[in-house]
């Protein structure tokens, strides 16, 4: 029986110019599991959270159990059974398990006191009947990365039902662990729940799911059944019409971002010389793409970061953001409405430590919020709380940068930067100071943000960072590109360390 | 509270000076102490002395704050003398002219002058990378001598023995408030002035702006202020002083005198320090010094104190102030860091 279906879903994103679902219809039943396939910015995520009711769809509509869900409600989404779970984790790391799975409704007892013990044991309930492996008393800080996926997927069950929707759930999960992950979603599945799994890896494709929709450029290119289907076929749907097509702009309307970027590149490189007497470099990044760049200290990635962010201005080649001269933009429009931008000088670019952490969160919004310091204060705190707390970081507003630790410095940044998408986000060692869920949660971000239409430049001097996070790698050595070539996990790991630490330079793929 | 304690220590001082530098102590306190309040008329003079320090301190609270050590006030004073006495010449013909369109004329003019001259600063600065803090003092170093030769040479009135330019007609002066007291518009024009840089840098959005440029110049470069945003602080700043000179100039003597500023740019500077860059403490900070100025004054003609004891005075409050303001500071800084260490 059909449990839930999208019809029609359209989307379009105007800050980024960026049509990320066009007409997309699916269906799920009873116990299937059903993959939506596709290459970064093709619209996976994007369709997962209009289901999950935290994007306004343009038009079309999602129904369960042939009854209209409204449109960007996340309650009336759970309460028509759907569970969502995110990319990146939204549990709160100081409460324990139990008390995120009933956060927002808490059992009482005699309708007024929250009783632990209840909702103790209707976790454990939970936990029990499906197997989960996780202590329902356990911090959530304290969980790894596995189980903090469990007790998302928990908490899903919990205030949705029987619909699970989970985007990537395995991107920052080892092998072994997104085989258990798989394992216990298969009980799941056997008990009925209806599983809609976000991905873009197609080996979990073809193991796990019943049924596969692919996406491409917004727009549903195949529906079909897991049997008889194979890798190859599903990567030539997924591909996207190369550069060729797009950058002539012959395609139709639906394909990548629309607009005035559209018949460029979202971050283009030319000629720049990052140390005297290196070979030029040059570089490419379309939107929705994640290319992470990575060298020892003092081979040119800090160069790089002043390039690509416009911080200096080259005197040999250019900078092109959306095809035009990043010199040529002015400052102020480039860093609110173009570029994002996290130095990897935290303290001295990053962040101003003796101001307010609120003028630090608001002064890319300095139009909306900065107008005034006496009249709207209060509009300010709450509007810069909220931002600070959608990065886990619960401070007073008005307390100093500099009273911060390191890692909530860098929560700071990333409230500032990562809070919406933009057309180009130049993140130098983006995950500094962080814990390894916080770290884990911020890649996921990242690659929302891409599905979304961003072009990333990662720059980092971390190889797990660039093959956790990369759909491309480059590593530089002595300012030049030693090797470039698309993220094959461990493999590329090697040859990266390889090029970087120069004993393998000419090897440019 | 710390600036209070430290300005009554500074008092506490001016006291024990008193009573060891001169012979008759008793005449030498009351002078000094009372003096300034002994008539309406010595308040009135204390007040209108005020206004052209308060103005320039108001210049320098805005460039400290935008992290530009304008150190020219005096300079951007001195342009503003001259060239409020030239547009008063200018426009001593059209009688046409209502008196306060044509003052407020003459102060633009001067306020003109003396942004040109901060600005020389900035352009320099963007241009070069030269430092606003040695520009800003040697242009302004050079203007003044360019000033008093102005003055003395050729524009100097022939008829007067003194190195002064003609008096201005008095339709062009400012409107006198309390006679027979000094007591001229340029006191509340001041006021205004300081009501306007504390709303200037408290609520506005470049006022905001500024005071981040202050306090990060590459955290503002990255976050995309405008570029343009310290040369706007130098420039206010500069136009200010200007206007400084042009209170010297349409106030009580009526006319650009050599070396009429008196290290009033300097004394701005000063008062902006103990003022903390704010234009509210700016105020108490220049009546404050306004007051040390007509005290040693009264002190030198009543008894025997040597009038230059409100310069040393101002030397003791500024280092007592400041002292107090680097002491925390220097005390926090250590204590800081460590707590970052242990909890990253």
């Amino acid at each position: 029986m059909e449990l839930l279906a999208a019809r029609g879903i359209t989307k379009y994103f105007r800050d980024t110019l960026t049509l990320a679902d066009d007409r997309v219809s699916l269906s799920l039943a009873e116990g299937e599991t059903r993959a939506v396939v596709g290459e970064n910015g093709a619209g996976k995520s994007t369709l997962a959270r209009v289901i999950a009711g935290l994007v306004v769809q343009d038009s079309g509509a999602v129904f369960v159990r042939g009854r209209r869900v409204r449109a960007g409600s996340v309650r009336e989404a759970e309460a028509a059974g759907i569970g969502f779970v995110p990319q990146a984790s939204l549990l709160a790391g100081g409460l324990t398990v139990a008390e995120n799975i009933v956060l927002g409704r808490e059992p009482r007892l005699l309708g007024l006191f929250v009783s632990r013990r209840k909702a103790y044991i209707e976790t454990a309930m939970l936990i029990e009947r499906f197997g989960f492996r996780i202590d329902p008393d356990a911090l959530v800080s304290s969980l790894s990365s596995a189980e903090r996926r469990q007790a998302d997927i928990a908490r899903a069950l919990a205030r949705g039902g029987d619909i699970l929707v989970l985007d990537e759930p395995t991107s920052i999960l080892s092998e072994s662990e997104s085989e258990r992950l798989f394992e216990l979603l298969k009980r799941l599945a056997k008990a009925g729940k209806a599983i809609l799994l976000i991905t873009h890896r197609l080996s979990e494709v073809l193991k796990e799911a019943d049924s596969i929709t692919v996406l491409r450029d917004g727009a549903v290119v195949a529906d079909m059944l897991t049997k008889g289907a194979d890798e190859a076929q599903l990567s030539s749907l997924m591909a996207r019409r190369k550069a060729e097509g797009r950058r002539s702009g012959s395609g139709p309307a639906a394909s990548g971002p629309i607009g005035a970027g559209h018949n460029d590149f979202a971050l283009e490189i030319r000629d720049l010389r990052l140390a005297a007497g290196a070979r030029p470099l040059s570089l490419a990044l379309s939107s929705g793409e994640v290319l992470a760049v990575t060298a020892l200290a003092g081979n040119g990635l800090g160069r790089l970061e002043n390039f690509a962010s416009g911080m200096e201005i080259p005197r040999e080649g250019e900078v092109l953001a959306g095809g035009v001269n990043l010199a040529s933009i002015p400052r102020g429009k480039l860093r609110s409405e173009i570029l994002c931008y996290i130095p990897s000088d935290r303290e001295g670019r990053g962040l101003c430590l003796p101001a307010a952490m609120r003028d630090n969160l608001l002064i890319l919004r300095r139009r909306e919020f900065l107008e005034r310091d006496w009249i709207g204060r209060k509009r300010r705190d709450s509007a810069a709380r909220e931002a600070a707390l959608r990065f886990g970081l619960a401070a007073d507003p008005r307390q100093s940068a500099a009273s911060l630790s390191g890692g909530n410095r860098q929560r700071l940044l990333l409230a500032r930067e990562l809070d919406r998408p933009r057309a180009v986000l130049v993140l130098a060692e983006p995950l500094q100071g962080l814990d390894l869920a916080s770290q884990a949660e911020t890649i996921a971000l990242m690659r929302d943000l891409a599905a979304r239409g961003s072009a990333v430049l990662l720059l980092t001097s971390n190889i797990e960072e660039v093959l956790s996070a990369a759909d491309r790698v480059m590593a530089l050595y002595r300012g030049e590109a030693a090797f470039e070539g698309p993220n094959e996990g461990a493999s590329t790991g090697s040859k990266l360390l390889a090029a970087m630490t120069g004993s393998a330079v000419g090897s440019v793929a | 509270m710390r600036r209070i304690a430290a300005l009554g220590a500074a008092l506490l001082f001016a006291a024990l000076y008193a009573l060891l530098a001169s012979s008759d102590p008793h005449t030498a306190f009351l002078a000094f102490f009372v003096g300034p309040f002994s008539s309406s008329y010595s308040i009135y003079a204390l007040l209108e002395s005020s206004a052209p320090l308060l103005v320039c301190a108001l210049g320098a609270c805005i460039a400290f704050r935008a992290g530009a050590f304008n150190l020219g006030g005096e300079g951007q004073a001195s342009v503003g003398t001259l060239a409020a006495a030239l547009a008063a010449s200018a426009l001593a013909g059209a009688v046409a002219l209502p008196p306060l369109i044509g003052i407020a004329a003459v102060i633009l003019a001067a306020a003109a002058a003396g942004a040109g001259l901060a600005l020389l600063s900035a352009i320099a600065e963007r241009r070069t990378g030269a430092q606003v803090m040695l520009t800003s003092f040697l242009l302004s170093q050079t203007a003044i001598i360019a000033v008093d030769w102005a003055i003395g040479g050729p524009f100097r009135d022939s008829l007067s023995n003194l190195l002064a330019m003609p008096a201005i007609g008095s339709r062009l002066r400012l409107p006198l408030l309390a006679l027979p007291s000094p007591l001229s518009l340029a006191f509340p024009i001041s006021i205004v002035l300081a009501a306007c840089t504390v709303f200037f840098t408290k609520a506005t959005r470049m006022g905001s702006e500024i005071r981040l440029l202050g306090k990060n110049r590459e955290f503002a470069r990255a976050m995309g202020l405008s570029p343009r945003l310290g040369a706007w602080a130098l420039g206010i700043s500069g136009a200010l002083a200007g206007t400084a000179g042009a209170f010297l100039v349409l106030g009580q003597s009526g006319r650009a005198v050599v070396g009429m500023t008196g290290g009033v740019g300097w004394n701005g500077l000063a008062v902006a320090l103990i003022a903390g860059s704010d234009g509210l403490g700016a105020l108490p900070a220049a009546l404050f010094f306004a007051w040390l100025d007509s005290g040693s004054r009264q002190a030198s003609i009543l008894a025997d104190l040597s009038p230059d004891a409100s310069s040393v005075l101002k030397a003791v409050a500024l280092f007592l102030i400041t002292a107090k303001i680097a002491g925390p500071r220097l005390k926090r800084r250590p204590s800081s860091g460590a707590g970052a260490e242990v909890e990253v």
